[in-house]
């Protein structure tokens, strides 16, 4: 194996902590996000993944279509 | 007599130490397999132990998928394996500095839907990682689909292969699509070991060939293009002619199928060399000679053997994988003319 792609990955008992890193904590708690791709609001229950974009982070919910739009997002896949 | 007995109990339990030890080190997937079973048996014992398991379940098939795949093929197709880095805090400058997707693993009874995590996330950047910039949208997406379908199949993972279908497949490609239609095609292919053995290998070499340039409507159109040759292939009847070749500015191989043993006995190797001689006059780069069953594949052998001593074609790589009951076979071939 000559290298590894590095997923990079938040266990669920450790969230808390880095939404609180991220100053974010509160505002998932209070229902203030939403996910950018179906507009569901966002839990400590239903966030499946984070990522910062034009210095913005976005939050993605568990539904998995909207993991994997996220990922081509984050990827930049292209629009054609 | 009684020492001999002696040496003989005490050399049993360390010669299968050794030999455990020896499997462990050359299959290190392995391992981290047996690794995961035993920490998720010990998870109660803190997080550590607990996140051991969840990485560990995911690490050991993706990288024994992706690690047999490459050693069969002897092309890095998909050079990269995983490895799970936790992050546990973090303040908001690295976040955005560091750019990275963070993925919410669950507790690892939930096997089913971490792997899948880590399998997307996997195929959207292990697979093809110099081409995927030139490749048109939903060409891309049926390729990370089939292969995410196939290494879940493959390491039997068929809860995670479920939620694949129900949550993401019917929704991102539905029947009718384009994503679909490639998908299906793709799939089939894999029956005959065409999507691991010709498909993946040309695209992959099709985004090294782009090296510096600007992904342009050029490039999307001609994966386009080959996407709908084998999608073409890919419904072929027996008997039926379709062109198993495509034309590309960068994209230039054909695939020569054999598949009927009867054709065979009765016109042996000449149609076939007929056919890679027309290709190569042709200036087709690459020549894949593709047989599923072992009857097809001793007279792929033979087509392989008649071109030994060629000053035309060089041999690039035999590639042999298993169909269910049956094994393919995948002959790749370069045109010493092009």
């Amino acid at each position: 194996m000559s290298e590894r792609h590095k997923i990079t990955a938040v266990h669920e008992r450790n969230l808390e902590e880095v939404l609180k890193g991220l100053g974010l904590l509160d505002s998932v708690k209070d229902g203030n996000v939403v996910c950018k791709f179906c507009g569901k609001r966002i839990t400590l229950d239903n966030l499946n993944c984070i990522y910062p974009k034009d210095d913005d982070i976005i939050f993605c919910c568990d539904d998995l279509s909207c993991f994997q739009k996220a990922l081509e997002d984050a990827r930049g896949v292209r629009m054609q | 007599m009684t020492n001999w007995i002696d040496v003989v109990y005490i050399s049993i339990p360390w010669a299968a130490v050794v030999s455990l030890l020896i499997y462990f080190i050359k299959n290190p997937e392995k391992a981290e397999k047996w690794y995961s079973l035993i920490a998720g048996a010990f998870s109660f014992l803190g997080l550590r132990l607990e996140k051991s398991s969840v990485a560990r379940d995911i690490q050991s098939d993706i990288n024994s998928f992706t690690k047999d795949y490459n050693d069969k093929n002897g092309i890095s197709t998909l050079p990269y394996g995983v490895k799970i880095e936790w992050v546990s805090e973090t303040t908001r400058e690295s976040f955005v500095k560091d750019g990275k997707v963070v993925v919410k693993m669950k507790h690892h009874t939930n096997r089913a839907r971490n792997f899948l995590y880590g399998a997307m996330d996997w195929a959207n950047k292990g697979a093809i990682p110099e081409g995927r910039q030139f490749l048109h949208k939903k060409v891309l997406k049926a390729l990370d689909f089939t292969l995410v379908y196939k290494l879940l199949t493959d390491k039997k993972r068929y809860d995670s292969r479920q939620l694949f279908l129900d949550e993401i497949y019917d929704k991102e490609a539905p029947e009718g699509s384009l994503v679909n239609t490639y998908s299906v095609a793709f799939n089939k292919l894999d029956e005959n070991g065409i999507f691991m053995g010709v498909v993946l290998p040309e695209y992959t070499s099709f985004g090294k060939k782009m090296g510096n340039s600007i992904p342009n409507k050029k490039h999307f159109a001609e994966t386009i293009g080959f996407a709908t040759m084998l999608e073409k292939l890919s419904r072929k009847a027996s008997g039926v002619d379709v062109s198993p070749e495509y034309k590309g500015e960068h994209i230039n191989c054909s695939i020569c199928l054999v598949a009927r043993p009867d054709k065979f006995a009765l016109q042996g190797l000449e149609p076939y060399l007929a056919y890679i001689n027309h290709c190569v006059k042709e200036g087709v780069e690459s020549i894949y000679v593709c047989a599923i069953g072992e009857t097809n594949i001793a007279n792929a052998r033979s087509i392989c053997n008649a071109y030994e001593k060629s000053k035309n074609l060089s041999f690039v790589s035999e590639r042999i994988q298993p169909m269910g009951k049956n094994r393919a076979i995948v002959l790749h071939f370069r045109n010493l003319n092009v």
